[in-house]
């Protein structure tokens, strides 16, 4: 039975350890918390980092720790934007907050991206979740870890992942746009600039009537009947894949031909997948593809043509 | 009756470990889905542009290798796309990240080309775009809350100019000449980052003074504090007067001082009272040790190590006269014991 003087000499024993093993630390106040991170790379390796913090509102000063170690065009400011002074010491980069606890830097640096051959690697290791935001001429091509969500603004593609040490690489590829696009960009930057001149109003009423028309044309369109032996077409193929399968069956109890976007919905797929499943099915010769009101009509081959595709499918 | 009551305990610690658990799996295969849908629209827009970019360079043979590999790729991500129509997200996951790795792997052996350098000449100047941006934001708040900012609006427009240029001379492909136009951007920034910086003077005068008299009135405002931080009083009241007569760096620079060297005190204080607790302990267990009841010794010697434990806190906080006043208390009960 451990008497109660004795737990007590235990407790003062085990709190004064505790104070000899803390004392010998010495005691340094927390300047701040990291509360986000935004990196944006650009394809002449350089990174803007706009990086947000809360400061201790006691301290009249903040020790920062940035990453890289040269920066550009530097700029810290409070949450209501008053741009605070700065210097740089030993320990880092000193920011005279004044007590005030909203900060933001941003600032560029070119010592988180290097580049092999064409592949470049952007590494940082955040100390929270870090938003990485990449131009459309810039592609992913490897990463060290999942990412927790991807969203596009415009023409960025946003990208989060966790803190820690973060390792992704890219390549920088002008990917031009397939023929039909490009004729697309030619009208659509011509019709912008009619825009300009005749005005807001007017590209609505364009685009709407152009809207309407392609609905029109995809809707108006009379789809042929045919009755297609689909096992035949199948026995001829039996390597083909359960999911190939699957869709020549739907295609031929539909008649023989149907919309790429029915087919998404029918069989619940992205457009990259159903596309790379309607090119598989082009490359075995047993469908094709054609334009009808912008929209593409899939449809099974005559038997005759069915043994080697030629068609050359659009982008998604 | 004991049975009973063993089983009802278990289940309750049973019910009380699951339901944590099952609420922590849910949300975790919420963010494996999200993550395996994520990477997977990655490797699709990776796998189509790798691709476009090799097709560009139609019969070379080194191209047709590195498109076989592409499609291993292909097939991995068709698995993964399985994968994830059937909910199994962290197959998805895996498969998807193999995928990228070949992918990764194709793309490093890729040459380069000159295209890169016509992007690189684009961004230079979006890099710059957004430097504007964000100093365009800064001045529209500056002139809302009040400040003078009319000459830089007229930088800024001339700044504007400028970037305008170097994308024009980028889109054409003069690489040297947008270059040229971003380094003269670059200059006129840092100078309209001083400009607007200057217009803030003021503001932050402003600010440096509250911050040092919210100080002082708190070191006021604790006796022992005053008692103890007279030199960083001084310092304080010197650095006032600095801010007044608009020498904003140099009194920062001397808070700074007198808030470090507090610090510097409150740590030695802070260890010297430890030392001490540590040599009282080891001389009530030699008189506890003769019989001597030294219970209400013992108690006081607690209540001093939790009063040091909480000066210890609230100095890592940067509340140094909270700090102090533990201090004190401390040294009060510590008095009584010696």
């Amino acid at each position: 039975m451990v008497s109660e003087s004795n737990t007590k000499t235990v407790l003062i024993a085990a709190t004064l350890a505790l104070l000899l093993f803390t004392n010998t630390v010495h005691a340094i106040p927390a300047a701040y918390e990291p509360k986000r991170l935004t990196a944006t790379i650009y394809a002449d390796g350089y990174v803007l980092i706009e990086y947000e913090v809360e400061a201790n509102p006691l301290l009249p000063s903040i020790n920062l720790t940035l990453f890289g170690e040269r920066f550009e065009d530097l700029i810290i400011v409070s949450g209501d934007g008053l741009l605070l002074d700065y210097n740089f010491t030993q320990n880092g980069l000193e920011v005279n907050t004044l007590g005030l606890t909203d900060i933001k830097v941003s600032y560029l640096t070119q010592d988180l991206t290097n580049k092999t051959g064409r592949l470049w690697t952007f590494t940082i290791d955040a100390p929270v979740d870090i938003t990485v935001k990449l131009p459309q001429e810039l592609t992913v091509v490897g990463l060290n870890k999942a990412p927790l969500s991807i969203s596009s603004e415009g023409e960025t593609l946003t990208i989060v992942f966790e803190g820690g040490m973060l390792t992704l690489n890219y390549i920088v590829a002008l990917i031009k746009p397939t023929a039909t696009e490009q004729s697309e960009v030619r009208w659509w930057g011509w019709l912008g600039y009619t825009a300009l001149v005749a005005g807001v109003v007017f590209v609505g009423a364009v685009v709407t009537w152009i809207t309407l028309r392609r609905r029109r044309a995809a809707k108006s369109y009379v789809k042929e009947k045919r009755v297609i032996d689909v096992e035949k077409i199948l026995a001829l193929k039996p390597d083909l894949r359960p999911d190939d399968k699957e869709v020549l069956r739907f295609l031929a109890e539909a008649g023989g031909e149907a919309f790429e976007a029915e087919l998404r919905s029918r069989f619940n797929l992205p457009k990259t997948s159903m596309w790379r499943m309607v090119r598989r099915l082009q490359r075995e010769g047993l469908v094709g593809v054609k334009k009808v009101g912008g929209q593409n009509l899939v449809y099974i081959r005559e038997e005759p043509e069915i043994g080697g595709g030629t068609d050359v499918p659009q982008n998604p | 009756m004991v049975v009973k009551a063993a089983a009802i305990t278990t289940l309750i610690l049973l019910a009380a470990l699951t339901v944590p658990q099952l609420t922590l799996t849910e949300a975790e295969a919420g963010g494996v889905k999200n993550s395996a849908y994520a990477l997977n629209q990655i490797l699709e827009r990776a796998i189509k542009n790798v691709q476009t970019v090799l097709n560009e360079e139609e019969g070379n043979k080194a191209y047709e290798a590195l498109k076989t590999r592409l499609e291993e790729a292909e097939t991995l991500a068709e698995r993964a796309q399985k994968a994830l129509n059937e909910g199994a997200y962290q197959d998805a996951l895996n498969i998807s990240l193999k995928a990228l790795n070949i992918v990764k792997s194709i793309a490093a052996e890729i040459k380069e080309s000159e295209e890169e350098q016509i992007v690189a000449a684009s961004h230079s100047t979006l890099r710059m775009n957004a430097i504007l941006c964000n100093l365009k934001n800064l001045t529209d708040s500056a002139a809302v809350k009040g400040y003078n900012v009319s000459n830089l609006s007229e930088k800024l427009e001339a700044v504007s100019k400028l970037v305008e240029e170097a994308r024009s001379l980028s889109a054409k492909g003069d690489a040297l000449g947008a270059g040229r136009r971003v380094a003269e951007t670059k200059i006129m920034l840092g100078h309209l980052v001083s400009s607007l910086s200057q217009a803030y003077a003021k503001e932050k005068i402003k600010l440096a003074e509250e911050y040092v008299n919210k100080i002082l009135t708190r070191i006021s405002g604790a006796e022992d504090a005053k008692s103890r931080f007279k030199e960083q009083i001084e310092e304080l009241n010197s650095s006032k007067r600095q801010i007044q007569a608009g020498n904003l760096s140099i009194a920062i620079k001397r808070v700074n001082e007198a808030m470090k060297r507090m610090e510097k005190n409150l740590n030695e204080e802070i260890k010297e009272l430890s030392d001490e607790l540590l040599t009282l302990e080891k001389r009530l267990n030699v008189i506890k040790a003769r019989g001597v009841n030294i219970e209400r010794e013992e108690k006081m010697l607690q209540e001093v190590s939790k009063l040091v434990e909480q000066a210890k806190a609230f100095l890592e906080k940067g509340d140094y006269i909270t700090a102090r006043m533990k201090l004190a208390e401390a040294e009060d009960v510590l008095e009584r014991l010696r």
